[in-house]
This record gives structure tokens, C-alpha cells and sequence, in this order.
């Protein structure tokens, strides 16, 4: 109550002027209406120092009451005030506008009245009226005749399946026409039956929105903290509720004591009053501590579930707990983001933060799968597994040579490191160009391998070792010194004090130490990085010290490349910086989970791919006609047994699983140099587009689509033909073929948004009734709605004799429609296809086939 | 009081039996000119003239050649050259511009692909008409060069038909609403709008290509909270905006906090803020229009038993807005809509039994007898 008490006089202070007049009549209003419904919460609370224990499941409701009549009085004012307002600047403008439109308007009445000349054979219109003896008559001018176009409800185009989620509770009732409605009187009780009666705008229960939720935890915290206090010196209190009391105590005798009308006198109200404020005021101040620590300020589970007892719709008392957690963050604005996210990378007001929180929105909202930003297709976290934590191997940029004048490969520290590693350094002649670039050389080739491991590429290890300290490689040359001298191996990367052969034992100790640390640095906070490193770390914007660290995750010792990235900042100033954040990101990534490495495939293996195909193939074909939508599968540890979701689901694992990519059941993709047309072709044969990353001998993975020889990614490229729209010769709309198109030619993918088979239930109820359906099963757990959104292939036809069919493939992990060729078609014919024979060659919705009748 | 003072002149009944869904008073005449009328209805267009000794004189009748037309909506504008014309359309989504100083329809637009519910002419251009669609979509046209400017609807437009529109007096903000229970408001001063709009005046259907025309997915603000059934009615009120549903009461609402201004309001907000409510009786069927005069002080909306309310508006406080309810007798089908001459002085209305009703306010002594 406090909070939302607080908000009114706010409010009322900024927007009224005349408020003195306004607040003396609000002020009575609340005690009017309080008297009315509710007694006043603090009588109820006076009450319970009586009586024991305290009925929670009331006081809620009270509290409710009180909130909600204090929001209507407050409403009714603003209202008021916000009327008058309006009325003023409207009357104002359109007083404006009348006086313009009669100072430049020259329209005159002119009517034509002329009787034409075959006035004698027109139909004629008659008006009756009672105050006319005689009725009107005036001759019917039919205007020309104008041939409509076929019905079309508007639809969203999109060029990509859209998911959408269920809607379980119908949006509103559909209008068919009074005439379908007469005919078929239990249709709409079956469609809200199908919504398990839930359709919008029918309220159930006591309602409480949003608002009202967090003022009655509010207040209700308030009373318990009162409460509480209460009970602490209960002695003192006894003199001032004396007069309460005494009222509360008749209160109490009636049943329903929060509908009695309390007869308060004025002078009692004056009483009441300043009662009620002591508290208002003592919220107003927690407020500001509470925006900062809300979660401390959460009254106790009792008050949750007195409120869940009240309103059962809203949930269990925890659910009610979350949400108003939720809720509170989101109404204080101060509170706003959740703590792993930066409220901003950019910007003169950046933090300065780790790169973890940098990359927050990047982990969070990215597509593995797309590539894009909040993709619409793979919105279930299943369908995108998060990054996998292997560590990047490889791609280390190594400056070659000095950027310039002042690059950091001239500073005498960094000098002195390589001399002491080429001394190191065995073969002794490092330096040598060539010796470099063939080390470089044999990174390069590492970083084909996306993870390649500790464990397995020891000869690597070696050869790192043994590496010369290439330019800025510091790191390399504290590897060797690293074992024991603490201090300088913080500077070090972990990966090398994790590659050295300390014992098991060891290294979790190191972790322990590494994650308290830690987390004692993230405690300290920035306090601590100013006390210790202000010199290195003034100049460096927050904005620059959080690209920094995100930077360097990418171009590990290239301070020249992650300078030119900053822009602001010289290598040199970079080079510092980054001896300095060494221990931070040291610490940063030991905290990081080492998933276990995968091995390159074998090449050798690749040569038994056909036998494995082909066991796979048949696999497939005796399998029943169930296709399962594909999800990744993330089973850690495990390998792809009966208890993988992709071997459960039949379907073969993708690249997006998080298995590894020596998986049996991976789908080995083909090797073919032909076009991938025929069922040769095992990717053709398994109904899968060819993948980009496994097929490599058709040129599915060229970037340039006129280097693809294969014929079998139309879909993923979108290689669709030219379509055009226009009415049908046979129903409604209908869609031509622009070009020639040869048989089994791909024609276009059928888009729309994906939903549920429970959805497309719900939704062909009403599409049937319609007799218009653009549903598309796509495999058993989804089906394709075109209706609101789609492409233009959404107009094909059906027909019996088609000269288009429709096929589901996989494609990189999606299923999805391709339309094709039955024949070759000529440029400008209508395109149709055979509704029945959809890919999974389920009849889903009879309706379909009416469609033409009724277009 | 206004609303006191209006007495029962005259009734109509045109020969065709079937509802009256629309009419409209031609406000953009010159002061002087006389009070010209249109309604629609089954598939004729009506012109009457409410002449100053209290009749309804026909003028002309127009006819669609096809029957299946029922025409729903009209609007007046004029042709910039003084001459007025009448835009209506109905069941077949056929959009007709009337010239009744040379009889006949003149012009006519397609594009929507269902039937069009309301007809709405910009407050400062009367080139450019707004039309509400069965489609589930808003289209804007450019009379004069026959260009359809913009579609309002797809990925967060109406989820059924839209029954209603009305743009803002300033020209920044249409509000529409439909069977989907809700209540969408659009910006009409976006620069890419305006620039199509500047775009379409130089448009010549033989000489110029086409150019795209603007598809708004997206409205600025959408609300489901106000009504809960079919929202069939809708009219801006300076910032507020009055709308109705079949739920015997007209609402008051403006998007926001109470003082919020539209400038304010983005797609984000989700509150709303009810300023009051008008019950009326009786008035639970969709398709019931209620209009407001001029000047915004009287709203009158009709009922199914065909009283009509009227309700003065030019209160102070909206807790206090009294009402009257205009009775006839002999009147008792559904009141579809209601229309104020541009001086306030004649209110019409119009019912399913194809009856017109013409109501004065008269400050003759000599009052009718027949008022209630």
C-alpha cells in the first residue's frame, strides 16, 4: 500500500496545479469508499496485537480491497483532471480547424437532377414516409458493372519457416455468417471446447493485474515488518489502539467483516489517518534501499501463500514469489537487468566488464543454428545447444612482423622474453623465417579442427613447446618457468600449466584456488582494480577494457590486431593492458568447463562412408513412416545409444549435436561429382538436401552458388523459380510459373509458420469450417500454416492430375517443403499440386479438397 | 440543454427492406449550402436532401448492377475543383466514388481482398481515404491518382476483420478495431509514409511506374484489454479515443499512463488507461456506429430495441456525463448508425428495417407532440 500511496501524491503533485482543491476532495474520497467496502488496513492490523494468530488469508484480502479502491479513487481523479485536459486542447484545435476549413473551403452543393432521357424504362426507387401523403420516386441509376478479385485474407510473406508458439486460449470467437451459425449451432462450442473452454476477454475469479500484485506484496511486507515490531515492544503500544481496538473488536464479530460498513466518526479519521501515513512514509524511505536489494526486502513465504490462497489462478505461493521478483525488477527500473547481462557495451558510460558479460547477449540470443540473431525457427532452447565450451585451438594470429614506429615487439621487455626463449629454445636458430612459417604453417592447419585436444595432439604439444618464441608470444616463454614460480604463471595461460604434467591432484587445487580468488576479485569489484591498478587502468574506457576482453579471446598475444580493433589504442598501450588483465582472464577461464576434445575424423575412415551409408539406408527404409522433428542431442559424457533423443527419433545426428563428430549415427553425407539428382546420390536418397560441411565433392559448400554442381540445395540457397500471382483459371487465386521448369526441378519451398500438431488441430477446425486451408504436415510433430504467414506457392491449387509435388526434406537440421517439377512445365502455367500426397502422406485435413470447389 | 432540445422531425423508409448500415452527413460543404445526406444499403447508394422545413427529399438513387453487394460504409469528400464526392463500399470489397454532379460513379479501387467494413477520409487531405477490410487489413488511397499508398495488417495487424478506423484530427495516428477484440493505433506521420504519400500525388497511371506501396506490419500500439468481444466502432477524441464492442457500454480509453501523450506511447507499452465508460441498453449485436458532432460534445449511439442515446460530452467531469435516449413509437429496429449535420442542429439515424430518422433541434415553441 505504501508504495502505491506514495506514486498517487506524486503524481498528483506533477500534474495538477490546482491541488490543494484536489486533494481535499480525494482525500475524503478514500475514507468515503474505505468506509464503504473495506475497514482500513491498519484497524485490521491493530486487531491481531488482540488476537493471535494472525489470519494472513484476510488481511490479504483486506489489503486487496484497500488497493484496489485507493487505485479506482486515484484513477477517477487523474481521470478527471486528464479530461479536462483533453477537452481543452481538443476543443482548441478543432476550433483551429473549423475556422480554417470556413475561410478556404469552396465546395458548393451541385447535384445533378436532370432526368435522363430513358428515365421512362428505369427501375425506380420508392420512399415512404408518414408525414408525406404521397411517396418519393426517383429513377435507379445502376452504375458499371466491376468484376471483384478473388478473396484473400492478408498474409505476412516470409521466405523462411516462422515457429510460432500454441495458443491455448482461442482469440476470438470467428464470424462465419449468420448462415453457418444457424446451420451448425455446436460448432463454436466445439471450438471452445477445444480450447478447453478458455477463450479471451472471460474473466474467472478475483482479478489482479500486474500493478496490484506488487502493491499488495508491499504493503503486505509492510505489515509484517509492523508486525514484527509489534510483538518487540507490544507493552508501549497498548496505550494508542486502545479506541481501534475497541471497534475492531465489534468489527470482529461480524462474519464478513470486510464488506461491513464501519461507521467512523471525524475525528476518528483524522486518527486513522495519521496512522495510516506512519508507515506510507517509513516505505517511502526503505523504497530507495529496496531497489538495490529487493530480493532481501521479500516478505516472508507466509505472506506468498496467503495471497496464492486468495488467488489460486495466479499459482502456488513460490510462482507468486517469481513473478513478483520478476515483476519488481521490471517496474524499478534501477533494478532492470538481469545481473549476467551489461546494461551497456558502448558508450561514454560503459562498464568495464568481463567478457562474459559482454558476450551475454551474443551466448543468449544467437542462433548455432542460423547464424542470426533471435532466428524465428529454432525459438525452444532445445533446438539450439548452447556454444560448445571447447576450448579454440588455432587461429592464432601471429604478427609476423612490427605494425610500426612504436609497435610493442620493440619494447625491451618484450626483446629480452624472445632472446630468453630462443635460448632456450633448442634447435637454437629459430629465428629463421622459414622455421616460423613452418610453424605457423602447422597451426593453421590445426585450426581446420575446431577443438583439437590436449590429450590427443601431444606431437603438437611438442612442437608448440619446442616452438620459438614467435613475436609476442610471451606466454610461451613462461611455460617453461612456470612450474613453481606461482606469481609469474598467473600471467601464463592455462592451457599450458594444464598441458605440463602436474598431477590431477594438483591442478583441482589450483582450480579451487583459481575460482575462490575469483570470486573474491568479482566481490571486490572494480574498488579493487582502482586500488591496485589505477595507472594502467585510467585511459581505458569501460567500453575498451570490455572489447579488450573480448578481443583477446580471439587474438590471444596479436596486440597489433586487437589495437587496430580498439582503434583508440596503441599495441603498445594494448601490450600493457594485457599483462596487467593476464591474472583476470587466467582466472576467468579456469572457470570454464573443458568439454572432452573431438577427433578429426579419420581420413581412412572416410573410405568405409559407403558401407556406413548404406547400413544406415537400410536402417531407414525399414523404418515406419513416422519422421520425428529433429532436435539437437546433448547427452555429455554418453555416447548415441537407444537413449539419444536423434536414435529414439530415427533421425540421424547433425552437426548440431553435441555428440561427438565420430558418431555412429551421424549422417555421413555424399561424395558424388554428379549433381546429387538421382538416388545415387545418398543424400537424394535420404531425402536430406546436401550439408554444406560434409559434402564437399559436389560443391555444396562453395560459397558461389555458379560453382555448385550439385542440384540437391535449391532449398538452402533459395533457389527458387520466379512466380507469379494472379486469379486462378480453375478457383480463387492461382500461381504461374514465370519460366520454363524441367522435371523434378526445384520450384519453390512452401513457408509459413510452424506449429504444433495440437495447434494445427485447433486451428483446421476453424480453416475447415472456412472450407480454406493452407495447413502442410511436416513431420510428425509440426505442421506448416501458410495462412497468415507464407510465400507466393501458398496459391497453388490442388488437382488430381497436378504437375508439382511436394517433398519434406532435412536440411541442415530443419525439415522443410520443397515444391518441384512432376514435368516439365511450360513458362505461364498455373502450378498445383496433390493436397492429398503431402510428404508424410497423411490425409490431415479433408477440408482441403473443397477448397476449390468453394474459390 | 443541448441534447433536450432535439425533437423528431421526419422518418424514411426506402423501398429495398433491408438494413440501412450507413449513413453520413456531407460536412464539407461550404456554410450556406444545404444539408446533403448518403446512406447505404443492400446495394443502393442514397442521396437526401434534409431540407430546412423538416423532410428528407431524395436527390438520387444509385444501384450496383450486382446483387450479392450489400453495401456496408460511406464517406463524403469533394474534388478539390468544389464539387463534392461520395466514397462507399461494401460486401465486395469495391471500393465506388460517386459524382453526384455528374450522376454517376465516377471511379472505383480494388485491392482488398474481402469486404470493406468503414470508409474514412483524412481530416486535412480529402485526396486520401482510409478503408477498413474484411481482409483483416487497412488500406490508404490516393483518390485523385487512384494509388493505393499503404496496407496496414500482416505480422501484428488484425487477426480478423477490421470493423472500424478513424485517423486523429492532427493526422498523426489512425485507430482501428475489429473482431479480434482489439484496438490498434498506427502512425500515419512516419517520414517513409509520408514520403509515399508525397510520392503517390505525382503517380500517373500511364506515364509513371508504380512505386511500392507502404506494407505496415506493425502498429505503434495494440491493445485486447479494453473490450472483450467484437470491437465494431471507434473515434478519436482529441488524445482519447472512444471505442465500443456488443457489451452495452461505450469506453474511453486513451494507451499509457493517464498523462502519457501519444509521443510517448511505443509498441512496448501494454497499459492502458480507461477515462470512463457510457452504458447504454440493449446494444449487444456488432455493427452498431455511434457518431459524434462536429464539435465533439454529443455522441449518439442507437440500440437494438431503436432508442437512441445521446450523451453530452461537454461535461467537466466524465464521472458526470448525463444522457438522453431519443424514442420514437413506431421505431424499434436495430439502430445501425447515427450522423450530426455539420452545425449539430439534425442528428439521423438508420435502421434494419430501412428506415431513416431525422431528429431536430428545434427552439420553436411550438414543440411536436411525438417526443418522448
Amino acid at each position: 500500500m505504501g508504495g502505491s500511496t506514495g506514486r498517487s501524491s506524486r503524481s498528483s503533485e506533477t500534474v495538477s496545479g490546482n491541488n490543494a482543491v484536489a486533494a481535499a476532495t480525494r482525500g475524503s474520497k478514500i475514507i468515503s469508499i474505505t468506509k464503504a467496502k473495506a475497514p482500513p488496513p491498519v484497524a485490521v492490523a491493530a486487531s491481531s496485537t488482540l488476537v493471535q494468530p494472525i489470519d494472513w488469508k484476510r488481511r490479504v484480502r483486506s489489503e486487496y480491497f484497500s488497493i484496489l479502491h485507493q487505485k479506482r479513487t486515484r484513477r477517477q481523479d487523474e481521470a478527471k483532471v486528464a479530461w479536462k485536459q483533453n477537452r481543452i486542447s481538443m476543443s482548441d484545435s478543432l476550433a483551429e480547424e473549423m475556422m480554417k476549413w470556413d475561410k478556404t473551403t469552396n465546395t458548393i452543393w451541385m447535384c445533378c437532377l436532370e432526368v435522363p432521357p430513358h428515365s421512362a424504362c428505369m427501375k425506380r426507387a420508392t420512399i415512404t414516409s408518414w408525414e408525406m401523403p404521397s411517396p418519393q420516386n426517383c429513377p435507379i441509376r445502376v452504375i458499371n458493372a466491376v468484376t471483384g478479385t478473388p478473396t484473400m485474407y492478408t498474409w505476412a510473406p516470409i521466405q523462411q519457416n516462422f515457429m510460432v508458439e500454441d495458443e491455448t486460449v482461442l482469440h476470438n470467437i470467428p464470424y462465419m455468417g449468420d448462415e453457418v451459425l444457424d446451420q451448425d449451432g455446436t460448432f463454436i462450442e466445439e471450438l471452445i471446447k477445444n480450447y478447453d473452454g478458455k477463450v479471451h476477454g472471460e474473466r474467472d475469479g478475483d482479478w489482479i493485474d500486474d500493478e496490484v500484485l506488487v502493491d499488495l506484496v508491499k504493503a503486505m511486507s509492510t505489515i509484517e515488518d509492523e508486525e514484527k515490531k509489534k510483538t518487540k515492544d507490544r507493552g508501549r503500544k497498548n496505550l494508542f489502539s486502545n479506541e481501534v481496538a475497541r471497534r475492531v473488536k465489534k468489527n470482529e464479530e461480524s462474519p464478513e467483516d470486510q464488506l461491513q460498513v464501519i461507521d467512523v466518526s471525524d475525528n476518528e479519521i483524522h486518527t486513522i489517518e495519521e496512522i495510516r501515513k506512519e508507515p506510507e512514509q517509513g516505505m517511502i524511505i526503505t523504497t530507495g534501499a529496496e531497489i538495490r536489494t529487493p530480493r532481501n526486502k521479500l516478505p516472508s513465504m507466509t505472506v506468498f501463500k496467503a495471497i496464492s490462497e486468495n488467488f489460486p489462478d495466479k499459482g502456488s505461493a513460490t510462482e507468486i514469489r517469481e513473478k513478483f521478483i520478476e515483476l519488481y525488477e521490471k517496474l524499478e527500473p534501477s533494478a532492470g537487468l538481469p545481473p549476467e547481462c551489461t546494461p551497456n557495451i558502448d558508450g561514454p558510460n560503459a562498464e568495464s566488464v568481463p567478457r562474459e558479460q559482454t558476450m551475454h547477449s551474443f551466448h543468449t540470443l544467437f542462433c548455432r543454428r542460423c547464424f542470426k540473431y533471435d532466428c524465428f525457427l529454432h525459438r525452444l532452447k532445445a533446438y539450439h545447444p548452447g556454444p560448445k565450451m571447447n576450448r579454440r585451438n588455432g587461429l592464432e594470429f601471429q604478427p609476423n612482423k612490427v605494425c610500426g614506429l612504436d609497435c610493442f615487439l620493440h619494447l625491451d621487455e618484450v626483446k629480452l622474453k624472445q632472446l630468453a626463449q630462443l635460448v632456450i629454445d633448442k634447435d637454437g636458430d629459430a629465428s629463421n623465417d622459414a622455421r616460423i612459417r613452418k610453424i605457423r604453417k602447422q597451426v593453421s592447419q590445426d585450426s581446420g579442427n575446431e577443438a583439437s585436444s590436449e590429450d590427443s595432439n601431444d606431437s603438437t604439444l611438442v612442437s608448440r613447446k619446442s616452438e620459438p618464441c614467435s613475436s609476442g608470444s610471451g606466454k610461451k616463454v613462461k611455460c617453461h618457468d612456470s612450474n613453481g614460480h606461482n606469481e609469474k604463471s598467473s600471467k601464463n595461460e592455462r592451457r599450458d600449466s594444464k598441458d605440463s604434467t602436474e598431477s590431477i591432484k594438483s591442478k583441482d587445487l589450483t582450480m579451487d584456488f583459481l575460482i575462490n580468488s575469483n570470486s573474491n576479485s568479482m566481490m571486490m569489484g572494480p574498488s579493487f582494480m582502482k586500488e591496485f591498478q589505477m595507472d594502467i587502468y585510467q585511459g581505458w574506457s569501460g567500453a575498451e577494457q570490455s572489447l579488450f576482453r573480448a578481443l583477446h579471446k580471439v587474438f590471444l598475444t596479436n596486440y597489433c590486431a586487437i589495437s587496430q580493433m580498439l582503434m583508440s589504442k596503441t599495441c603498445q598501450e594494448v601490450y600493457f593492458f594485457a599483462q596487467k588483465e593476464a591474472a583476470d582472464i587466467l582466472l576467468e577461464e579456469s572457470l570454464k568447463e573443458f568439454t572432452p576434445p573431438r577427433k578429426k575424423p579419420n581420413k581412412k575412415k572416410n573410405r568405409l562412408w559407403s558401407l556406413h551409408c548404406r547400413k544406415i539406408q537400410l536402417k531407414r527404409d525399414g523404418a515406419s513412416n513416422h519422421v520425428y522433428n529433429f532436435t539437437p542431442c546433448d547427452h555429455p559424457g554418453l555416447p548415441c545409444d537407444q537413449n539419444c533423443n536423434c536414435i529414439q527419433a530415427q533421425n540421424f545426428c547433425e552437426k548440431f549435436c553435441l555428440c561427438s563428430s565420430d558418431c555412429q549415427n551421424r549422417f555421413p553425407g555424399c561424395r558424388c561429382k554428379a549433381q546429387c539428382n538421382t538416388k545415387q546420390c545418398p543424400c537424394y536418397l535420404a531425402v536430406r538436401e546436401c550439408d554444406p560441411d560434409l559434402c564437399e565433392m559436389c560443391g555444396a559448400h562453395e560459397y558461389d552458388i555458379s560453382k555448385i554442381n550439385c542440384k540437391n540445395v535449391c532449398v538452402q540457397r533459395g533457389l527458387y523459380k520466379h512466380l507469379l500471382m494472379a486469379p486462378s483459371d480453375v478457383a480463387g487465386w492461382g500461381i504461374f510459373l514465370k519460366e520454363y521448369a524441367q522435371k523434378n526441378e526445384f520450384i519453390s519451398e512452401y513457408c509459413g509458420e510452424v506449429i504444433t500438431q495440437d495447434e494445427a488441430d485447433r486451428r483446421g477446425k476453424v480453416y475447415d469450417k472456412y472450407m480454406c486451408s493452407f495447413l502442410f504436415n511436416l513431420n510428425n510433430d509440426f505442421v506448416v500454416d501458410a495462412t497468415r504467414k507464407g510465400n507466393k506457392i501458398r496459391f497453388a491449387n490442388h488437382s488430381v492430375s497436378p504437375n508439382c509435388y511436394a517433398k519434406v526434406m532435412m536440411v541442415n537440421g530443419d525439415h522443410r517443403i520443397g515444391i518441384f517439377a512432376k514435368r516439365a512445365i511450360q513458362p505461364g502455367e498455373e502450378l498445383f499440386f496433390d493436397y492429398r500426397y503431402g510428404p508424410t502422406e497423411q490425409l490431415k485435413f479433408v477440408g482441403i479438397e473443397r477448397e476449390t470447389d468453394l474459390l | 440543454m443541448y441534447r433536450d432540445c432535439l425533437f423528431f422531425r421526419c422518418m424514411a423508409r426506402e423501398d429495398h427492406g433491408q438494413p440501412i448500415f450507413g449513413c453520413q452527413f456531407n460536412n464539407r460543404l461550404k456554410p450556406g449550402e444545404p444539408k446533403i445526406l448518403a446512406t447505404v444499403g443492400s446495394n443502393r447508394v442514397t442521396i437526401y436532401e434534409c431540407s430546412s422545413d423538416g423532410k428528407l427529399k431524395v436527390l438520387q438513387v444509385f444501384a450496383d448492377p450486382d446483387t450479392e453487394e450489400t453495401f456496408y460504409c460511406c464517406t463524403w469528400t469533394e474534388d478539390g475543383k468544389g464539387k463534392s464526392l461520395l466514397a462507399a463500399a461494401g460486401a465486395r470489397g469495391i471500393i465506388r466514388i460517386f459524382s453526384p454532379a455528374e450522376a454517376a460513379c465516377v471511379k472505383h479501387f480494388l485491392g482488398h481482398g474481402n469486404a470493406v467494413n468503414d470508409l474514412i477520409i483524412h481530416p486535412s487531405d480529402h485526396n486520401l481515404l482510409l478503408s477498413a477490410s474484411k481482409d483483416h487489413s487497412l488500406r490508404l488511397w490516393n483518390i485523385l491518382t487512384e494509388y493505393c499508398v499503404a496496407i496496414f495488417g500482416g505480422v501484428e495487424g488484425h487477426r480478423d476483420e477490421v470493423l472500424a478506423a478513424d485517423i486523429k484530427i492532427t493526422g498523426s495516428h489512425i485507430v482501428s478495431c475489429g473482431m479480434d477484440h482489439s484496438l490498434k493505433v498506427w502512425k500515419l506521420n512516419k517520414p517513409e509514409l509520408q514520403k509515399t504519400i508525397n510520392l503517390s500525388y505525382t503517380y500517373n497511371q500511364r506515364a509513371t511506374r508504380p512505386f511500392p506501396t507502404v506494407k505496415e506490419n506493425f502498429p505503434e500500439f495494440s491493445t485486447r484489454d479494453i473490450h472483450r468481444n467484437y470491437v465494431d466502432c471507434t473515434k478519436w477524441h482529441g488524445d482519447f479515443v472512444f471505442s465500443k464492442s456488443c457489451e452495452h457500454n461505450i469506453v474511453c480509453w486513451k494507451a499509457g499512463k493517464t498523462f502519457q501523450t501519444w509521443d510517448e506511447v511505443n509498441f512496448s507499452t501494454t497499459e492502458t488507461t480507461i477515462i470512463l465508460r457510457l452504458d447504454i441498453t440493449d446494444c449487444d449485436i456488432w455493427f452498431m456506429r455511434f457518431s459524434m458532432d462536429i464539435k465533439q460534445n454529443v455522441l449518439a449511439l442507437g440500440n437494438v430495441k431503436g432508442k437512441c442515446f445521446v450523451y453530452d460530452l461537454s461535461s467537466t467531469d466524465p464521472n458526470q456525463i448525463s444522457h438522453n435516449v431519443l424514442t420514437n413509437q413506431k421505431c424499434n429496429a436495430a439502430i445501425r448508425q447515427t450522423a450530426f449535420s455539420r452545425d449539430g442542429n439534425t442528428l439521423v439515424f438508420v435502421c434494419d428495417d430501412a428506415t431513416i430518422w431525422r431528429w431536430d433541434v428545434t427552439n420553436n415553441d411550438t414543440l411536436p407532440e411525438d417526443t418522448s
